[in-house]
């Protein structure tokens, strides 16, 4: 049975949990060799701070993450196994035969609520959930660059027009596509604006800042909710920040490797 | 006469009063059942206007949230979302319902973009999804239950308009198919046609007259609920039959012609076959329905020509 109960923690011990979550996905990740390195390891402290942090206003037992860059799932594996859900051990067997962990979460993984891999869908899925459950609050992880999908913006009009205040939508804004960075490729900024004038709250914060997480998750909105989050893709390694070449590579070196380690131990 | 489109939204209307967890969905599209939900059942109704994948992604998520979803839009338009009905609903296993209406030629002269010549190909690509195509209006109780009930994905294509098809009398159900038979005394062979929808009206006319005309006993399967296919049924049939025939408003690339062919060449069953479909095109050509369906072999004059030509005699 998973532990579902917060332990209050520090900003430091939430940084601490952080850097050990993002060393168990660097590991794993590097050891099969399959999926999105860089994308998960951008979220980490949006999920550290709803799945750990105490004051975050986010109720283990009924709250649910729903991720719509599935790509960036992954990152929620440790954190499952740290609650209980299933044991570290199947980190060890991420994408392998044996194992129940898959490069994109899906339902059929304890703790998981969805199924991950086709961008756009996530938030029109969690506008669903979040009408038919009031009772529940609802998190979607948006990637930044999902939100070239036109179905998001069908959703984003309808949770508006609705007024779904269960509903939090978080941007993940790592900046980088597969192909560079967003307003190199196709401009999405002024994103504030855009959100803004779809009728939501919108907040923009530090999105590895535990503080500013906390105090967004906590705002009792009068309408529905957007945090675009300003992260850093492949935030903790250094040869990986920034770089959109790391979208689909993963480190496979040795050196790599072992500086990869040794910069999140 | 009442449209299958407003027979099934009426009488999900009447469960849905008892029953909170019904909801409809539309996408701006009406119709006078509709009003009824949105004047009578508003909280139980959604229009969320011309965004067909939200609306399947929302659908799925508040069938996983313990709704029963219906969805309704043209039937067209599950190709536009078919990605969303694909990954949100049958993937993630979200049961949810989706009425597509005006089917086949339905919307002519509309033209292909309101026309759906591909769209049981598409659908039925779906793993575990069932696709319903009634020919009348006095199915629908029954097929409005059985998705009700059902624990997976139902695709059901309805007719927009009122035709004269709405009521017969078939000799015999077998499970989902209705089936009828035009005996013959001097019986010399036997042809079986298989079909749904709208020309199941031409193959029950074709039917009596082969009868009638060429001493052979045809027996004419409407098939409803069209995927999947009832195999132990069609390889019965087949066993008995001379010549068996699929009649389909839809293209052969991807309609059941294809999939029974296959299972008769599966399971050696060396019956005579043909099929009777749209041609593989586009049509932009202005007509009635019935008057397209004529243009392309697929009028009761044609269907008798085709289905003798297939027939051997024993």
């Amino acid at each position: 049975m998973p532990n579902l109960i917060k332990k209050p923690m520090t900003d430091m011990e939430l940084e601490r949990l952080s850097k050990s979550f993002r060393k168990d996905i660097f590991i794993f990740k590097t050891n099969s060799g399959f999926g999105h390195l860089a994308s998960s390891l951008s979220c980490v402290e949006i999920l550290v701070s709803l799945f750990f942090d105490s004051d975050s206003n986010f109720d283990l037992e009924h709250d649910r993450v729903i991720f719509g860059k599935g790509h960036g799932s992954p990152a929620i594996y440790p954190i499952l196994a740290e609650l209980g859900y299933f044991s570290r051990d199947e980190l060890n067997n991420y994408c392998k035969p044996n194992g129940i962990l898959r490069l994109h979460a899906d339902y059929s993984i304890p703790g998981c609520n969805f199924v991950g891999g086709s961008l756009g869908n996530g938030i029109g899925f969690a506008a669903g959930l979040a009408v038919s459950r009031p009772w529940q609050k609802f998190v979607v992880i948006l990637g930044d660059a999902e939100l070239y999908e036109g179905s998001v913006w069908e959703s984003l009009m309808f949770i508006a027009h609705h007024e779904l205040k269960n509903l939090t939508l978080i941007v993940d804004r790592n900046k980088f596509g597969i192909l560079g960075n967003t307003e190199n490729g196709l401009k999405l900024e002024p994103l504030v604006g855009k959100f803004e004038s779809f009728g939501y709250e919108t907040y923009r914060i530090d999105g590895h800042n535990f503080s500013e997480l906390r105090k967004c998750f906590r705002i009792e909105s009068k309408s529905p909710k957007v945090i675009i989050a300003d992260t850093i893709k492949g935030k903790g390694i250094s040869y990986m920040e920034d770089k959109f070449e790391y979208h689909t590579i993963i480190p496979s070196s040795k050196e790599d490797i072992e500086l990869g380690i040794k910069e999140l131990s | 006469m009442i449209t299958q489109r407003d027979a099934f939204l009426d009488d999900l209307f009447f469960k849905a009063k008892s029953d909170k967890d019904i909801i409809l969905i539309s996408v701006d599209m009406g119709a006078p059942s509709i009003d009824k939900w949105r004047r009578q059942l508003s909280a139980q109704f959604f229009d969320l206007g011309i965004s067909e994948q939200n609306a399947i992604n929302f659908a799925s998520g508040l069938a996983r949230g313990g709704k029963k979803v219906f969805v309704y839009f043209m039937a067209v338009w599950v190709m536009r979302c078919f990605e969303q009905i694909r990954y949100s609903s049958v993937i993630a296993n979200n049961k949810i319902t989706i009425l597509g209406n005006g089917v086949g030629l339905g919307y002519a002269p509309a033209g292909p973009a309101h026309e759906t010549s591909e769209d049981v190909g598409v659908m039925k690509t779906l793993h575990g999804i069932n696709i319903w195509s009634p020919s009348s209006s006095e199915s629908i109780p029954y097929i409005v239950n059985e998705c009700m009930n059902s624990s997976v994905t139902n695709y059901v294509r309805l007719e927009r308009k009122s035709h004269s098809l709405v009521s017969y009398s078939p000799d015999s159900v077998n499970n989902n198919q209705l089936i009828t038979k035009f005996k013959c005394d001097n019986e010399k062979g036997v042809l079986t046609i298989l079909t749904y929808g709208f020309v199941a009206g031409v193959a029950l006319e074709a039917g009596k007259r082969i009868s009638k005309d060429s001493d052979t006993t045809v027996n004419v399967v409407d098939l409803q609920k069209i995927w999947p296919l009832p195999e132990t049924l069609i390889l019965e049939l087949a066993e008995k039959s001379n010549g068996m025939i699929v009649l389909e408003e839809q293209s052969p690339n991807g309609g059941i012609s294809e999939s029974v062919s296959s299972i008769l060449i599966r399971c050696k069953k060396l019956v005579n076959f043909n099929n009777i479909s749209l041609p593989s095109k586009y049509i932009f050509e202005n007509g009635t329905r019935e008057q397209l369906l004529e243009n392309y072999g697929l009028s009761v004059k044609d269907v008798v020509r085709l289905s003798l030509d297939a027939m051997v005699t024993n």
